[in-house]
């Protein structure tokens, strides 16, 4: 199945108060559309719901008790989206309807990296029955932009405003040692549509603890024009900023870019990373950090 | 799948009666994570539920937060759940407890009481809990291990009541209760089914059912009048769970013989006596037995939350003094429950007597019956309260 072949049904509601150019909202829409379709194995799922802790989503995504998004949602405090998750996924299973419908919990990068980290990890080690979108913008959105664990090193916030000085985390390799039985990132652009649309039918169809980490462009946080989020969620992949992978079964698999470009040509569209543009030194250095990380990604999909 | 629980009499920690409760309630789902002097609950759960004799689904979870995280996901998809903690493991569940008050999900916390650091202590006192005082939250205080047992039951009662829909926390006092080992009945699991039945939904606190085309948005912002009415619900639910508890009472009464009166307060001693002792939890049988032969009446408060203004106003009728002992201390250097008196009954106490509050039992303080005997002395020695707060073991 194509891309082409899955309408994006009106899963978001046009009052929803996401932010102009969120890439969130629009893979939002995607996620629910694909997972809501016949998957690879025949199965159809219904969403039960999307779990969602503290985030953009908690203001953006309804009010007085009405989804803006097409789907029952549970709201939670920022720690505990993932637990509150697996809890409702325990019921889907006593009830038995746990292969007829599907959990999913919508979290961002502070409530998976940072203050969620804890529970991320007892959640995904327990094999809960959940698929866990990491919505990662690389910065605390909902607050402002404000510096995350996932927030790249140099880029500014507004509590790093000479940019960032300790390293991101990596979030990946802490998903790895927990063994989960699926895991991918993913960015949705025109030319990793099939990879996104793949990638996310697979998770959905799957049982157990799933984790999609989703790079979401964030206009505001990320200074930059809210027409490019497409643009840049495809620059992000082409530069390999960031990198897709899928991990099944503990063997990781890396899509080489089609149309591979030098890492300016993902950062000098946004402000935050002035600082590293202005100075050819430091843009040296980033570029080498990609590559060093891309090398070391590549060595991962070597079988031992 | 049908409990494999041997009933009838035996012989149960404090803890392990907790256990028992949790098993004769039929849970979906515990969430478990040991804290002293808790974690035989949690442990008594793991084996009854990977032995199969309980159809209950236990985890071990990572954290208590993580344990109230999974309470919250089970009751929002209409579940039954409980919990076991202590002390610091209450404490690190707060922000979610509060949420799960507030969001109005029926769940079961047993919390073993034990003193909240710092210092560290894992003695008994009731810091712990009282801390929660103003949490839309039932709070039961336990004087024996059968009580325990029975305590766990009504929890479920009260807390999946229609008109109450709230968490409820049931509290044994550590080491004192939690691990001294009494005669307990355990009841018969259809007697239990009676008492308790399957679980009843609130349609508009929870997720629809699978097949529902109905959707819902669950605790999402909402304007301020809608926020208003939900705050209005928590004190109404809180009055439903007051109302609720004589009926409870009755109904234990009819199906299992036991009489706990209209089940707020435990009370023993002479009825006339014109000095009441007022206290909770486990102490209350030394204290019980200390004065015996003294013309004084002995009062228990079963509920801390609701407080039973009504009821304690009818025990303590036309005494003159009112002694209260508390396990707790406020920064106003009031104990909570000679606080929550005073402010109830105004600063003379009830029907003008007065009140003697005592505090102590703080890192492993003990109470003996003799304690108990020199603070009656004192007490009746005096004309009025001369100090707010008398230390126990401190002279009068």
């Amino acid at each position: 199945m194509k891309p082409k072949d899955i309408a994006i049904q009106p899963f978001l509601d046009s009052r929803h108060g996401l932010c102009p150019g969120c890439g969130s909202a629009i893979a939002m829409a995607h996620i629910q559309s694909i997972v809501s379709q016949a998957l690879p194995s025949g199965k159809i799922k219904k969403i039960r719901s999307m779990v969602i802790p503290a985030s953009c989503w908690s203001i953006g995504s309804g009010f007085d008790g009405v989804s803006f998004i097409g789907t029952n949602l549970v709201h939670t405090p920022f720690i505990a989206g993932v637990t509150v998750g697996e809890g409702i996924s325990i019921m889907s299973k006593r009830r038995g309807v746990n292969n007829d419908e599907i959990t999913i919990v919508w979290a961002g990068d502070g409530a998976s990296f940072d203050i969620g980290l804890g529970l991320l990890s007892g959640a995904a080690i327990r094999n809960a029955d959940i698929l866990y979108v990491i919505n990662d913008n690389q910065t605390y959105g909902n607050t402002g932009a404000q510096e995350s664990g996932a927030t790249p090193k140099g880029a500014k916030t507004q509590t790093s405003p000479e940019g960032k000085t300790i390293a991101q985390k990596d979030i990946l390799e802490i998903m790895m040692a927990h063994k989960i039985p699926y895991y991918a990132s993913i960015a949705l652009s025109v030319t990793t549509l099939d990879d996104f649309y793949t990638k996310v039918r697979y998770a959905a169809d799957q049982s157990g603890f799933r984790c999609l980490h989703l790079l979401s462009v964030c206009p505001p946080g990320w200074k930059c024009d809210a027409a490019k989020a497409l643009d840049l969620a495809e620059l992000a992949v082409q530069t390999r900023a960031f990198p897709l992978v899928e991990v099944t079964g503990g063997c990781l698999r890396l899509t080489k870019p089609k149309r591979e470009k030098p890492i300016e040509e993902f950062l000098k569209h946004q402000k935050r990373f002035d600082g590293i543009i202005d100075s050819p030194e430091a843009l040296l250095k980033f570029q080498k950090q990609i590559d060093n990380r891309w090398n070391y990604l590549l060595n991962l999909t070597r079988p031992a | 799948m049908n409990n494999k629980l041997a009933c009838g009499k035996t012989i149960l920690t404090g803890n392990k009666a907790a256990a028992y409760g949790f098993a004769l309630a039929e849970l979906d789902v515990f969430g478990g994570y040991p804290i002293t002097p808790s974690t035989e609950i949690t442990e008594e759960m793991a084996l009854l539920a990977s032995r199969e004799i309980i159809s209950t689904t236990y985890r071990n979870t990572d954290s208590e937060l993580a344990s109230m995280a999974l309470g919250i996901g089970v009751a929002t998809a209409g579940g039954r759940y409980g919990t076991a903690t202590s002390s610091q493991g209450l404490a690190l569940m707060f922000e979610l407890l509060h949420w799960a008050t507030t969001a109005q999900l029926p769940l079961v916390i047993v919390n073993t009481n034990r003193s909240l650091g710092a210092p560290w202590s894992i003695h008994p006192d009731q810091t712990d809990s009282l801390l929660f005082r103003d949490l839309f939250m039932p709070q039961i205080y336990c004087t024996s291990a059968q009580e325990t047992l029975d305590m766990v039951l009504w929890a479920y009662r009260l807390s999946e009541d229609p008109q109450v829909n709230l968490p409820v926390l049931v509290c044994l006092d550590g080491f004192m209760l939690s691990h001294t080992a009494e005669t307990v009945v355990i009841p018969a699991q259809e007697l239990v089914r009676k008492f308790l039945p399957e679980k009843r939904f609130r349609k508009d606190l929870i997720l629809p059912e699978f097949g529902d085309k109905k959707i819902i948005n669950l605790q999402c912002p909402y304007n301020w009048e809608e926020h208003s009415r939900r705050k209005r619900a928590l004190v109404s639910a809180m009055q439903s769970a007051y109302n609720a508890i004589p009926e409870i009472a009755g109904d234990w009464f009819n199906i299992f013989g036991k009489d706990y009166d209209n089940g707020f307060l435990k009370i023993s001693g002479d009825p006339n006596a014109k000095v009441v002792v007022i206290s909770m939890g486990a102490i209350i049988g030394t204290i019980e037995e200390a004065l015996a032969e003294k013309p004084v009446k002995v009062i228990g408060l079963r509920f801390f939350r609701p407080f039973p203004e009504k009821e304690l106003r009818n025990a303590i009728g036309n005494a003159s003094k009112i002694i209260v002992i508390d396990r707790s201390i406020l920064p106003n250097g009031h104990g909570v429950i000679a606080d929550e008196l005073r402010l109830a009954g105004g600063a003379c106490g009830y029907n003008g007597a007065d009140i003697h509050s005592f505090v102590g039992g703080f890192g492993g303080q003990n109470f003996s019956e003799e304690n108990f005997l020199n603070m009656l002395s004192a007490v009746l020695s005096e004309i009025g309260p001369l100090k707010k707060t008398y230390w126990m073991g401190d002279a009068p």
